[in-house]
This record gives structure tokens, sequence and C-alpha cells, in this order.
């Protein structure tokens, strides 16, 4: 089963670009949650969420993004998503959740909206 | 376009062609002629229409899930036909096979229908068309009998959409329960069991059988098909529910997400009554016997589901049992205890409460164990219906005994 692991590229002092791939169901984030969260909140900057790669997901994933989401809030900063196929947009509008995360097609678009604050 | 009249024509032949790779999701379990639209499969449709026109015989090509078709038409006693045939064929592709398949004496005589489009009444035939055809994958039969086909997902939700704009007002089906706190909007169709959680908004919404919606979703021009759970605080805007899977119009995209948070097939639970079952409720009657002998009795009749008839709907055996007069809801059943062992209850089943009681009424039910209002006890019943693992109706019982011997 894959799994969704981390993968970070500096972009800019303000923000950090994460790539997620794989799954992100129960057993890769229950795997993986405590790592991101750890790396989200070390990194004292905004983030950007790629789910390019990220071919599934379920309430459980839904759930981690929530809560990165809340946890950058928590420190003043803010999370852009983006690049989702278009199931995960699919999903995004079924839960509502796009009226919470700001979501972008291209990862340029996400850091520049960062960037401009 | 110049149509002449189809009928009468006293024979008709129905057959199923292959759909749209698209509309493949939604077959996983059924066949294209069983695709509910506004509560009834294609099929059913259909055969109104033909019986309206006048025909006597009706003869079936069938591809999938033959069995399904067969056990719900049945030999057409509904719609009054003297002869239903059917013919296993595989997949059909176009009308030539089914040319093939029909006897010839019925070629020239028979209006030939096809069950991936909609019947339009009144029946007209192609006026420059030999036979009596309704092309199944022609473009004409679009645009000449400006037919709702149902060949891709989109089509399925245009049908459903069509035939539910042409509601007077919203319609609710018997047995369904829908929170007095849920807004209708529009023209909605519920078919029956269903149950509707607080503080949902449904607009131009069609909800099949047996569908759960949790709190608080909104629906806007969905269609739910039947056996589908809905989690809560959706947003469901113009698509196709049909278990785990979702069907979007506007992306004209499927996704597949099997999880009971968000959208879950609901299956039912096996209506047999198991040696353990019986079992056990022997062991409960020898436990129970010496708190019943002196409570005075009372003869009942109630109605348990022995199946479901071609149209859908419950077939009931009416049983005579005697209950407890007792006001302990725990306790009042447990002569029907023997009826359990006799294999005609389920120990474990639901608690009578409207048209639910033909559902599976059982000694034991998880709504005697909660919240006692009305949409409590139908949530519980519902679970229950669906629900029939070994190890929780053990635990349901556990808690059960000793209620019923203290009577509380």
């Amino acid at each position: 089963m894959n799994m969704a692991k981390p993968n970070t590229t500096p972009a800019a002092a303000s923000h950090q670009v994460v790539r997620l791939d794989g799954r992100l169901d129960a057993v890769s984030v229950a795997r993986n949650k405590q790592a991101l969260m750890n790396q989200v909140t070390d990194s004292g900057c905004s983030i950007v969420l790629n789910l390019k790669d990220v071919n599934f997901i379920d309430s459980t994933g839904l759930g981690l993004l929530v809560a990165l989401h809340k946890q950058l809030q928590t420190s003043g900063f803010t999370m852009a998503v983006c690049e989702m196929s278009e199931q995960a947009r699919l999903l995004f509008e079924l839960t509502r959740l796009n009226q919470i995360f700001d979501l972008y097609d291209a990862e340029a678009h996400a850091v520049s909206a960062l960037q401009q604050g | 376009m110049n149509t002449t009249r189809l009928f009468p024509a006293e024979t008709a032949v129905l057959a199923e062609f292959r759909t749209d790779a698209s509309l493949y999701p939604f077959l996983r379990h059924r066949p294209a002629a069983m695709l509910p639209v506004l509560g009834k499969p294609v099929i059913h449709h259909w055969l109104n229409a033909l019986r309206n026109a006048g025909v006597k015989q009706v003869l079936l090509l069938v591809s999938d899930f033959p069995e399904q078709v067969r056990a719900y038409v049945g030999r057409g006693e509904r719609w009054g036909f003297d002869q239903v045939e059917y013919i296993s064929t595989r997949t059909l592709n176009d009308w030539q096979e089914v040319t093939r398949r029909v006897p010839a004496d019925m070629l020239d005589a028979a209006a030939f229908c096809s069950l991936n489009a909609m019947p339009v009444e009144p029946l007209n035939r192609m006026a420059e068309s030999a036979a009596f055809w309704l092309p199944a994958r022609s473009g004409q039969h679009r645009q000449r009998q400006q037919a709702l086909t149902i060949q891709s997902p989109m089509d399925l939700w245009a049908a459903n959409m069509a035939l539910a704009s042409q509601l007077a007002e919203s319609s609710v089906e018997p047995g369904s329960f829908i929170d007095p706190a849920v807004r209708l909007e529009g023209r909605n169709y519920v078919d029956s069991r269903v149950v509707v959680d607080r503080q949902n908004k449904l607009i131009n919404s069609v909800i099949g059988k047996d569908v759960r919606i949790n709190e608080s979703c909104e629906l806007d021009q969905a269609v739910i098909l039947p056996d589908t759970q809905l989690g809560s605080h959706l947003k469901v805007t113009r698509k196709i529910i049909d278990g785990a899977t979702v069907y979007d119009v506007d992306s004209n995209c499927t996704l597949t997400v099997d999880d009971p948070r968000l959208f879950t097939r609901l299956t039912r639970a096996k209506q047999k009554i198991t040696l353990g079952e019986r079992a056990l409720a022997l062991v409960l009657l020898v436990a129970t016997a010496p708190f019943v002998l002196l409570t005075p009795r009372e003869k009942q009749v109630i109605s348990v589901a022995k199946g479901e008839s071609f149209d859908g709907d419950l077939i009931n055996n009416d049983i005579e049992v005697t209950s407890l007069k007792t006001a302990s809801r725990f306790a009042k059943r447990i002569p029907w205890l023997r009826a359990v062992i006799r294999g005609e209850l389920p120990l474990f089943g639901i608690r009578e409460q409207g048209q639910l009681v033909s559902e599976r009424p059982g000694v034991i039910s998880l709504a005697d164990f909660g919240e006692q209002s009305e949409v409590g006890i139908t949530i519980a019943n519902q679970y229950q219906t669906h629900t029939n693992s070994f190890t929780s109706n053990l635990a349901l019982a556990g808690k059960w005994l000793p209620r019923a011997i203290t009577r509380k």
C-alpha cells in the first residue's frame, strides 16, 4: 500500500511546499500524521500542500488536512492546497471543505497567493 | 416527422443493450433495466406504458443479472399480461442481434422497445421503419422521439430530474422518517424506508429506498440510489450517489469513497433464522419461564416479511403469537421465543413501528434500549435491518435478559 509521504521543497522564507503522495487513508495517516504535524509545527511558516500525486483520500485523510489547517491557524499561519485530482476536488466540494481551504489549480498560483499574504 | 400509431400491437419485445462504460459503476449490482428512475426501475416504466397501450404478451431479452429482472417482473401479473417470456443473452449491441433471437412469427407483429431509454407516451413507431422499432443506440432516437435515453450517468440523472419535475409537490412514500426540522424545497421524491435526520435540506432531489441521510446535509438536484448511507454535513449538488460511488454531473466525473462517514452502501441483514438463533431462544425461554408463568397473556397477529414481490413490495406472512400483558417492552415479547424456536420469527429484529413492522420484527430489538422517540426507534430499526452480526446480537441478548426478568 502506498503511503502519504511528506516531501518538502523550500520555496521562500514565508512558506514551505509540502508534497504528499499515495493514499491519504486511515493506514497512511496513522503512520505519518505525527511526523507531518511536527514538520508543520517546526517549519514556522505557511504551507502549500501539493496533492498532485495523492490518488485516494478518505474521511481520515480529510481529518488530517483539517488538523494541519487548525495547527497552522493556531500558530498564525495559513495553508493553501493545490493540484488536487478531480476526484479529490469533488470530495472537498461534497464535504464543504472547499469553503475552509484555499484551493488552487497550480502550485505557482498557491505560492503566489501566500506571498501576497 | 411523420409518425404512425404503433399500437394496437399485442406483443412487445424489450431488449437491453450495452451502455456507455461510464455507466458501469452503477451496474455493479443491477442490470440497466433495473436502474431506478423516480423510485421505479426503467423496466417498470416500460411495462406500465405497454400495458396502457394494450400489450398482452411481453418477451424480455436480458443479459446481466437476469434473475433480478425475473424476480421483479415475474409472470407480469401486476400489469395484467397474459404471457411474459425471457431470453437470456450475452450483452446485445444492436437490433440485428435482437432479431436473430426473436421467433420469426413475432418479427412483423411485435413492438420492439429499448430498455436503454424511458418510454414516451403515447408510444409511436418510426414512420419509415418497416418494423416497430424504438432504436436503442441511434442518435435519431433522441432527436425524433425526444426520449430520455439512459446510456450514461448523466442520462440517468436527467431522467430522474425530468420525472421529479413533473411532481405536483414533494412526495414521501409511507414507511420513511423525515425529521420535522428537515427542509423540503421544490419537488422531492422520497421512497419508502428512508431516514432523513435533522437539519437536512432537500431541494428537487430523488431519494431511493432504504437510504439513510445523517444530519446537516444539503441535497440539491441529487439522485440517491437505494441502500445508500450519507454521512453528516455533506453538500451534494447535482450528483448521483450509489453506495460508495459518486457521480458529478457538472464535471462528468465518478468518484468512489467507501467510508461510512462519507458514503457507503447499506447491505441488508440476512433474513434466515439460524440454528444458533433458535438455540439461543430456547435458552432464553427456559431462563425467563419462571418469571412469566403468572403474567396474563393476549393473542396478537404480527406480519413477518416473507420476501419482496415483483414490484418491490414486501410480501408478508401473518403469524399468531402470544404476548404478555405488561408495560415492560422487554418482557412483553417473551412468549414470542417459541415462534423463534419454530423458525417463524427472528430472535433479533426491529421494533414494531408503523409500516416497518413487517420488515423483521424480532423478540429482541435494539430500539428497546435507546431513545424512545419516533426518530430514535426508526434509526435503531434501520440499523438492525442492515446489521446482524453474531457478537453484537449476543451482547444484545445479554442486556435483554436481566431487563426482561425484572420487567424494567
